[in-house]
C-alpha cells in the first residue's frame, strides 16, 4: 500500500529529473541561475522527507555555494581554488541532479515500479532488468562507502595496489549483489505477481497541476533560449 | 534463446553496465582536477575497465551484448551533457568490437583482448569536439572552469595528441584486459563469482 503522504508522483518527478539535466546541459546564465534556484525551490519543498528547518538549510547551502563559485572565478589561476571551484561547480549542478534520482528511487518501491510496468504492459523481459539497473545504483553508492570505511579502519594508505584491491572487492561485491537480485527477480520474489485486491488511486489537486505548469514552463525556456 | 535465458541476458547487461558506469565515475572523479588529466581519463578507465570487462565475458555469450554495454553508457553519457559524437562513437566501436569478440564465440581470450582493445576506443567520443568543433568546446570549457584551464588544455591538445590518444587506449586496455583475466582467474574464481 502507499505511503498516504505521498505527494509527489512518479512522473512529475521524473519531470523534475529531465529539467534538472537540461539545466545541466545548459550553459548556465544569471538568469537561468535564478530559474535552477526557483526548481530546487520546488524540488526541495515538496520533500515531504525533509523537515522544513532541512529545507530551508539545504537552500541556504545552495546559496551560499553559489556565491563562493562567483568569487572564486577572479583567483582561477590558483589550483586549489580551481579544485575547489569544479566541486562547487559539480554540488551545484550534478547533485541536484543525482538527488532527484535517488529520491524517486528511495521513495518508490520495487513491488510499486513492477506493478506500473505491470499496468503499462511492458514485457516483464526488459522491466526486471530495467527495475535491477535502476536499484544497483544506490547499492553502489553504499558498498563504495562501506568500502571506504573498512579501508580507513585497516589505516591502509592510498596507493595503486589498494586502489586496485578496493576496485576488485567493489566489483566482486556488487556482481554478488546483482546475482542475488537477479535470483529474487526470476524466482517471482520481487513485486506482486497476483491481482491486488486494495489499490489507490490519487486525484491530482491544484498542487500538482502548480508543479507540472511551472516545470512545463521552465522546460520551454531552457530548451527555446 | 528461451524467456528466462533472455530475461537473464539482459540483467546481467544491466548489471555490469553500472557497474561500468561506477568505475568510470570515479575515474572521471580522479582525473578532472587538471587538464593532462583530463585528457587521459579514456586511458586510465581503459586500463581499470578490464576487470569489469574480463567479468563480464564470463558471464555472456551472445551477440550484441558488447554493443549494447557500450551504447548505454553512451547514451547516460550523452544524457549527461556530452555530444552527439559520443553517441556515434558508441555505436561504431560498440559493433566492431562486438564483431571481434563475437568470432570467437566470446571464449576465446585473444580476440577478447582485441575486441576490448577497439570497444574501449568509444571513449575518445567524449573529447572529439576538441579537434572537431574546437573553438566552441574550448568557450564552452572557459566559461565551465576558467580561462587559464581552457588555455592549457587547447595548447596540450594539438591534432597528433588524438593519435597518441588512440595509441595509449590500445595499450592500456591490452594492459587492463590481462590484469582483468589474472584477476578472474585468481580472486573471483575464489570467490566463486565465476
Amino acid at each position: 500500500m502507499r505511503n498516504p503522504d505521498y505527494r509527489l508522483g512518479l512522473s512529475i518527478k521524473f519531470i523534475l529529473l529531465l529539467v534538472s539535466n537540461i539545466i545541466l546541459i545548459k550553459p548556465p546564465g544569471l538568469y537561468k541561475e535564478v530559474i535552477w534556484f526557483l526548481l530546487l525551490f520546488i524540488l526541495f519543498c515538496l520533500d515531504r522527507e525533509l523537515s522544513t528547518k532541512s529545507q530551508v538549510r539545504f537552500l541556504a547551502c545552495y546559496l551560499i555555494l553559489e556565491l563562493l563559485l562567483k568569487f572564486s572565478k577572479p583567483l582561477s589561476s590558483y589550483f586549489l581554488v580551481r579544485l575547489f571551484a569544479i566541486l562547487i561547480y559539480l554540488g551545484l549542478r550534478v547533485l541536484p541532479s543525482l538527488y532527484v534520482g535517488s529520491n524517486i528511487i528511495r521513495s518508490v518501491r520495487v513491488d510499486e515500479i513492477y506493478y506500473y510496468f505491470d499496468k503499462l504492459k511492458i514485457n516483464l523481459s526488459y522491466a526486471i532488468p530495467l527495475i535491477i539497473f535502476i536499484r544497483l545504483f544506490p547499492i553502489a553508492k553504499e558498498e563504495f562507502k562501506e568500502l571506504i570505511f573498512q579501508h580507513r579502519m585497516k589505516n591502509r594508505k592510498f596507493s595503486l595496489e589498494n586502489l586496485l584491491d578496493l576496485e576488485v572487492s567493489l566489483i566482486g561485491n556488487l556482481t554478488i549483489m546483482g546475482d542475488d537480485l537477479t535470483k529474487a527477480a526470476l524466482s517471482k520474489g520481487m513485486g506482486y505477481k497476483d491481482t491486488r485486491t486494495i489499490s489507490f488511486s490519487y486525484p491530482i489537486v491544484f498542487l500538482d497541476y502548480l508543479i507540472l505548469v511551472i516545470i512545463l514552463l521552465v522546460s520551454l525556456l531552457l530548451v527555446v533560449v | 534463446m528461451d524467456k528466462t535465458e533472455k530475461t537473464t541476458s539482459i540483467i546481467q547487461l544491466g548489471i555490469f553496465a553500472v557497474i561500468y558506469i561506477v568505475i568510470l565515475g570515479i575515474n572521471a572523479m580522479l582525473m578532472h582536477p587538471t587538464p593532462i588529466t583530463l585528457i587521459l581519463l579514456p586511458v586510465t578507465t581503459a586500463l581499470t575497465e578490464g576487470i569489469v570487462f574480463a567479468l563480464y565475458m564470463t558471464r555472456v555469450n551472445k551477440r550484441g551484448m558488447v554493443f549494447f554495454l557500450a551504447m548505454i553508457n553512451a547514451l547516460l553519457l550523452f544524457a549527461m551533457g556530452h555530444t552527439w559524437l559520443v553517441l556515434l562513437t558508441g555505436l561504431i566501436f560498440g559493433l566492431i568490437g562486438d564483431f571481434i569478440i563475437g568470432s570467437g564465440n566470446y571464449k576465446d581470450f585473444k580476440t577478447i583482448s582485441i575486441g576490448y582493445m577497439i570497444f574501449q576506443l568509444w571513449l575518445i567520443g567524449i573529447y572529439l569536439p576538441i579537434w572537431f568543433s574546437r573553438q566552441a568546446y574550448i568557450a564552452d570549457l572557459a566559461a565551465k572552469l576558467g580561462n587559464e584551464f581552457a588555455t592549457t588544455l587547447e595548447n596540450i591538445t594539438p591534432v597528433w595528441v588524438l593519435a597518441l590518444l588512440v595509441i595509449l587506449i590500445l595499450i592500456a586496455a591490452f594492459i587492463g584486459i590481462n590484469i582483468g583475466k589474472k584477476v578472474c582467474q585468481k580472486t573471483f574464481k575464489k570467490a566463486g563469482i565465476v
